[in-house]
């Protein structure tokens, strides 16, 4: 990756409205969308295909649990935080171990957890 | 025979006078006046009757020779006791005249001896005699055989008596005390004393009438319980006596308030004077003339229960023999009422335990009710692993098992109720308690015999003996599985609930940032407002649906309501009913505002002629399905693509696309708007529900 490059970021979140202000963000920031997924299925195939360097993990996915996604993510090394409205510890343990952003969210907040991302 | 023809001759003529020997009775004829006698002087006496009285006279046996016509009387010393004060003015009286009181018997009897010649022989045949001054029941058995005279003729009747008198009535007394000893069990007392009397009802000649009179103490009364030979309520036996009531008519006449005051073995005795008027005779000719009045002492008591009243025979003396029959009578009256007493004691005790026994099964089958209804079952245990306990009848209800059968035992519901770390858990759970007294209270999941998973509730306790040591375990098992499932529904909505509250903040707060981007202050209070109310109504048809889907006529109408006076004219929606996913509404809800919006701004409704054309439906493409829609602009002012896209392109293009996963287009042709979407049909429409 060169400095020029900017940090993909995939975005996994159902919620349509959600995924568009996060992507708002992303770019906002400065960061590229890697991608965006709104099914664990879909996620997965972005992670085995793409080029991403971090990511956006909902929690819920149409009432799957994303820890299979966490799982992966972690598998590469990839760093990522989950965004749920449920409470952390509710959380399967893939999830609640990772950095975490609770529904609904600060601007200032998620902005920072995203330029987080790169370090 | 010589001899003693010879040896009277002597006797004669040494004194004078004939000479009978040396009996008490010889003596009384020897110094007898025969002169005023039917017989005359002893001289003259034919030689065969003077035969016949020596052989009276020197026999130890009662023999009586009755002489002549007039059947005149003369008897050796062994008659004494027979003829009591009769001896001795009936030596040489006719015998019509010693007995006329029973002559009516015996003067056919000694006719027929005397002029048929016929001996006679009569066994125990009842005879009233007059004895000292009184008329006596009497028994002989005995025979008249006819005497010849000297001329041959029959002269009189040879009688030798025996007195069966003690034996007839011993007989008869002992048949009494016997049937009163044979009397089977009495329900009462009072039962006990009717049944003894109808025994002693049988021997009206020992007993003419009696009377049983139970004691009331509380209220001074004496009350009849059973009588025989007399009147039930009439002056000898009246229904209640007053005790000690000196009342001469009414009164207490038998005295029985002294008779309750007897110990066991004293009696009273009492005449039978003018006060009682007639008593009854019972199968004598005669009333008694007096009554035995005994105390019925029952065993274990110190007073008196009751007292019998035994009237005399008025031809029989109240002599040893006759008080102890009457005391012996009293004492089996006394025994049959104890006996009836204990029994009756014994029945209560037995109906107490019934009546207790009765309640316990009446609680025993409230306890397995209350059981059902509270859907719990108890099980008591040792504590031993290979134990089967004690179960209620519920307990087989909640796990399915045969009721009839002994409940497993704790090691074999390791894997059959329960899965093993289940039971692990519950097994450390007892142990403890065993081990420390301290109850338990454990929620588990359990399995029933037909493999249904349930939820259980045990709460155990240690139960102690009477020494508080600890002996085992006594626990309840309440089937909590649907009180279970409704928490878990509940919980699991509030979850639900929570999270997509917390969604729609999130989606809010997206929509509010994304909004004010791009417009000013006022364009965004506008815009945000819409577009808030066109979340909000999307919202509504999901919470109408509970949650499950949106029908996208209504979906389409809801968003567009803004233009409701253009449906069917400017607005057209075409389409078979269709339920999109709750995921799916929003995101074309959302897009259908935007659009409805731009419309409106820009496009064909912005005029007063364009139309908006709204299609949607399901192709099958090489035997995939797809959902496809359209919204289709016409007739509007010319269209130029916007320069920069805003929030509202990024809902209708990306957001859709994100949402649908599928293929969305927006084509700014210059005659109008296109969006179209074309998106697997999974992920947008509900999968038709099942039956049920």
């Amino acid at each position: 990756m060169s400095d020029n490059e900017p940090i993909r970021i995939l975005v996994v979140e159902d919620e349509p409205a959600i995924a568009a202000d996060l992507c708002f963000v992303v770019e906002e920031v400065g960061y590229a969308i890697g991608g965006t997924a709104s099914s664990v299925d879909e996620a997965l195939k972005l992670i085995e295909d793409e080029h991403i360097d971090g990511a956006i993990l909902d929690a819920n996915l149409h009432g799957v649990c994303s820890a299979s996604v966490a799982d992966a993510l972690r598998a590469r090394k990839l760093p990522f935080f989950v965004l749920s409205g449920y409470l952390q510890r509710q959380l399967p343990e893939p999830l609640s171990g990772a950095p975490f952003l609770a529904k609904p969210y600060d601007e200032e907040e998620l902005t920072s957890r995203i330029l987080a991302l790169a370090k | 025979m010589t001899a003693d023809a010879a040896w009277i001759d002597v006797t004669e003529r040494r004194s004078g006078r004939f000479f009978f020997g040396d009996s008490e009775t010889a003596a009384a004829i020897t110094a007898a006046n025969w002169a005023k006698s039917p017989l005359g002087l002893p001289q003259t006496w034919p030689k065969r009757l003077r035969v016949a009285l020596e052989i009276c006279l020197n026999s130890a046996f009662p023999i009586a020779i009755l002489w002549g016509g007039e059947f005149c009387l003369l008897y050796n010393d062994a008659c004494h006791g027979l003829l009591a004060d009769k001896h001795p003015r009936a030596l040489g009286l006719p015998a019509r005249e010693v007995w006329p009181e029973i002559w009516d018997v015996i003067g056919p009897m000694l006719q027929d001896a005397l002029v048929g010649g016929r001996p006679t022989r009569s066994e125990d045949l009842q005879l009233y005699t007059m004895r000292n001054g009184r008329r006596d029941e009497g028994y002989f058995t005995f025979s008249y055989s006819p005497i010849r005279d000297d001329d041959g003729t029959i002269g009189g009747v040879f009688c030798p008596v025996v007195v069966t008198t003690d034996r007839v009535i011993g007989e008869r007394r002992l048949r009494t005390l016997r049937d009163l000893a044979a009397l089977s069990r009495a329900e009462n007392e009072g039962e006990a004393c009717r049944v003894a009397a109808s025994v002693l009802a049988a021997n009206g000649y020992d007993v003419p009438f009696s009377a049983i009179y139970r004691f009331d103490e509380d209220r001074g009364e004496a009350e009849l319980t059973a009588a025989t030979g007399v009147l039930p309520g009439g002056r000898v036996a009246p229904r209640r006596i007053k005790l000690g009531d000196p009342d001469p008519d009414n009164g207490d006449l038998w005295g029985l308030d002294e008779v309750a005051r007897l110990t066991p073995g004293r009696v009273a005795i009492r005449t039978l004077d003018a006060r009682f008027g007639e008593p009854p005779c019972g199968p004598w000719t005669t009333p008694p003339d007096e009554a035995v009045l005994f105390p019925i002492v029952l065993l274990g008591q110190d007073r008196a229960a009751a007292a019998l009243i035994a009237a005399v025979s008025p031809f029989k003396r109240l002599d040893a023999a006759y008080a102890y029959f009457l005391d012996r009578v009293a004492a089996k009256i006394a025994s049959a009422m104890t006996d009836a007493r204990a029994y009756a004691a014994e029945r209560e005790r037995a109906e107490e335990i019934r009546v207790r026994e009765l309640a316990l099964r009446r609680a025993e089958a409230e306890l397995c009710e209350a059981q059902r209804l509270g859907r719990i079952g108890s099980w008591r245990w040792s504590g031993r692993l290979d134990d089967r306990g004690g179960a209620s009848p519920y307990l087989a209800r909640i796990f399915g098992l045969d009721p009839a059968a002994p409940p497993p035992s704790f090691a074999e519901q390791k894997g059959l109720l329960y899965a093993p770390a289940d039971w692990e858990r519950l097994d450390a759970a007892t142990r403890e308690t065993l081990r420390t007294g301290e109850s338990f209270e454990l929620d588990l999941p359990a399995h029933r015999a037909d493999g249904a998973a349930i939820h259980v509730t045990i709460r155990g306790e240690a139960v102690r003996d009477e020494r508080d040591a600890i002996v085992g375990l006594r626990s309840t098992i309440q089937d909590i599985t649907e009180r279970k499932q409704a928490q878990e529904r509940v919980e699991l909505l509030l979850r639900e609930v929570t999270h997509r509250a917390k969604n729609l903040l999130t989606v809010v707060r997206a929509v509010a940032r994304q909004t004010a981007r791009k417009d000013s202050p006022v364009a965004f209070a506008q815009r945000f407002d819409q577009r808030i109310a066109a979340l909000g109504a999307s919202h509504d048809l999901l919470v109408q649906n509970e949650w499950r889907g949106v029908e996208l006529h209504a979906l389409t109408r809801s968003q567009l309501a803004h233009f409701r006076d253009l449906f069917g004219s400017r607005i057209h929606i075409e389409g078979p009913t269709t339920i999109v996913k709750p995921g799916a509404s929003q995101a074309i809800g959302m897009a259908l505002h935007e659009l409805a919006t731009n419309a409106g701004k820009y496009g064909a409704l912005s005029n007063d002629e364009g139309v908006a054309h709204i299609a949607f439906g399901v192709t099958s493409e090489s035997g995939e399905s797809h959902f496809e829609m359209s919204w289709r602009e016409s007739g509007g002012p010319p269209v130029a693509a916007p320069k920069r896209h805003g929030f509202g392109h990024m809902v209708i293009l990306q957001m859709a696309k994100h949402a649908l996963g599928g293929r969305v287009t927006l084509d700014y042709a210059s005659s109008g708007v296109v969006w179209s979407v074309s998106a697997p049909l999974d992920n947008v429409i509900e999968p038709a529900q099942g039956e049920d």
